[in-house]
């Protein structure tokens, strides 16, 4: 080896080393900060977010009303190509809640029939307990996005890590239905605004093409009022998405026609 | 109509990169990787790999027609010169109909037209990285707080081009929203109201810069800003008593210039 190849290699190899060292101390910086961050959130990792794959489809709607876990899916039963849906909203917030979990489970529900070899439901048709249609969108495609790749458990629970002390999350799951479903909810005495911000932000970071996945980012105030709500479900509608927003008369925020 | 969207950080990085030559570009990743790892271990915060945002503040200018409320259709040209919003925000260049007369916001309605975002936004239509699109958005009368937004296409592809005519239109089981014709969606929405108040729209939303926003409805050459009533045979153009209305979240000002119809009229954003 010639001198100036070994002054070459030499120069790369101590290149190596200092940004092995960088890497080194960044890794347990990152590291110490996910502690730290992690011992003062009051997250509830969900349960269901490594449900038992389910036998049928009455045991897949029971864990994706359970993963949920407000009770805002009454019931719900598939008729031929139809999903019926009940759901039992009680003001608007929920509203914006119960249709984001009723769409979610009409995708579950196809993509374990098509799983299943069995022919998907294609219609949603939601209604509240009264049989009266409910605000949701009577949903004419149904069928998770196959080519994105799945969320693995933990996702969406690490997008919430950085929110400041201030904020204390609710819950927080990547639900295995959809290709991955993330629910986020936070109650914080900051402007709700500036917390939606935070954690919109936080996902989008965790989840870069986020608009491949179904999510519901939920910010309360310290009394657990829903102050905003934003909820996106790719595929539904007829075929693109469809997205829905809340936002409690009298906070100031800027997401929706 | 022009649209813009935003430049993202790795376009920049891309071109950056690209521009160094192959021999120095080994070298140059091993000081990037070593001086990034450097300061994340030193609590230096980088910027964020990816962002969303939502907008700060929210503006709109529209014309309303009628003062009985019977509409059950109308329709309008959409065309303009620009709708950005510049700085993370969205803009709505829209036709529809409302239960009551337009206040500043949650009423039961149906809205159709174009939706354009910042590359950083996020709003009802999801986000963030939504191409300029045709989309829909409703309330309905139990949940006038509740916004949905849907994806009908995107600008330039299934249909979908500059200057479509976008209609709302009341039928026997609900309502539905067309774009040139096109059902953009297949199924009728139970909104809770059966006739109203048509309006056209322009919106913007932004966080430090203000938008850029000129679009006119009906422009010549095209059929007028039109209604129906629940007793009309066929549409009417909308006259000289639409009335205007604005609102402004950033401070008490007019920001916006509202034409008057008949059409062509053009909705401006004139705010500072």
């Amino acid at each position: 080896m010639r001198a100036r190849d070994r002054l070459r290699l030499s120069r790369r190899r101590g290149l190596l080393a200092l940004t092995a060292v960088g890497v080194a101390v960044a890794v347990a910086a990152v590291g110490a900060s996910l502690g730290g961050a992690a011992s003062h959130k009051n997250v509830r990792v969900a349960g269901a977010d490594n449900p038992a794959p389910a036998a049928s489809i009455a045991s897949l709607i029971s864990q994706v009303e359970n993963g949920f876990g407000d009770g805002l899916v009454q019931s719900a039963s598939a008729n031929g190509t139809t999903l019926n849906v009940t759901v039992a909203p009680t003001d608007d917030a929920s509203a914006t809640v119960a249709d984001f979990e009723a769409a979610v489970l009409a995708h579950a529900v196809a993509d374990w029939q098509s799983a299943h070899g069995q022919s998907p439901v294609a219609s949603l048709n939601e209604v509240t307990p009264d049989g009266s249609s409910a605000s949701g969108l009577p949903m004419a495609q149904i069928g998770s996005d196959a080519s994105a790749d799945s969320l693995t458990s933990g996702t969406c629970e690490g997008a919430a890590q950085d929110t400041p002390a201030s904020v204390t999350i609710v819950s927080a799951a990547t639900l295995p239905y959809a290709g991955g479903t993330c629910v986020l909810k936070v109650q914080t005495s900051d402007a709700p605004n500036a917390a939606m911000n935070n954690l919109a932000n936080g996902m989008s970071n965790a989840i870069p093409q986020m608009r491949n996945y179904p999510y519901l980012i939920e910010v309360q105030d310290q009394k657990a009022v829903p102050q905003i709500i934003l909820t996106w479900v790719p595929g539904s509608g007829d075929g693109k998405g469809e997205g829905s927003a809340y936002v409690r008369p009298g906070v100031n925020a800027a997401v929706h026609g | 109509m022009t649209w813009t969207r935003g430049v993202t950080a790795m376009d920049s990085l891309r071109r950056s990169h690209l521009s160094i030559t192959s021999g120095l570009r080994t070298r140059f990743l091993f000081v990037v990787v070593f001086l990034l790892a450097g300061a994340a271990g030193l609590g230096i915060a980088a910027p964020p790999a990816s962002a969303s945002c939502l907008a700060e503040w929210d503006s709109w200018g529209l014309n309303y027609h009628g003062v009985n409320g019977n509409d059950v259709r109308t329709r309008a040209f959409v065309q303009g010169g620009g709708a950005h919003a510049n700085s993370c925000g969205y803009t709505w260049s829209t036709v529809g109909i409302q239960e009551n007369p337009p206040s500043p916001s949650n009423v039961a309605m149906l809205q159709a037209g174009y939706h354009t975002q910042t590359s950083d936004n996020i709003d009802d239509c999801g986000g963030p990285g939504l191409p300029p699109a045709a989309v829909f958005e409703y309330t309905t009368h139990d949940h006038p707080a509740q916004y949905h937004c849907v994806i009908y296409g995107y600008l330039g592809s299934g249909g979908v081009t500059e200057g479509d005519l976008f209609s709302v239109v009341k039928q026997n089981s609900g309502w539905q929203p067309f774009d040139n014709g096109a059902a953009m969606y297949p199924l009728n929405l139970a909104l809770g109201f059966s006739s109203g108040f048509s309006f056209v729209r322009g919106e913007a939303a932004w966080t430090t810069t203000t938008p850029d926003y000129y679009m006119t409805w009906g422009p010549t050459g095209t059929t007028h800003w039109q209604y129906y009533l629940t007793t009309s045979s066929g549409y009417s153009d909308v006259g000289s008593g639409a009335t205007p209305v604005h609102s402004d979240s950033q401070d008490s000002d007019n920001d916006w210039y509202i034409g008057t119809p008949p059409s062509p009229f053009y909705i401006q954003w004139i705010g500072g």
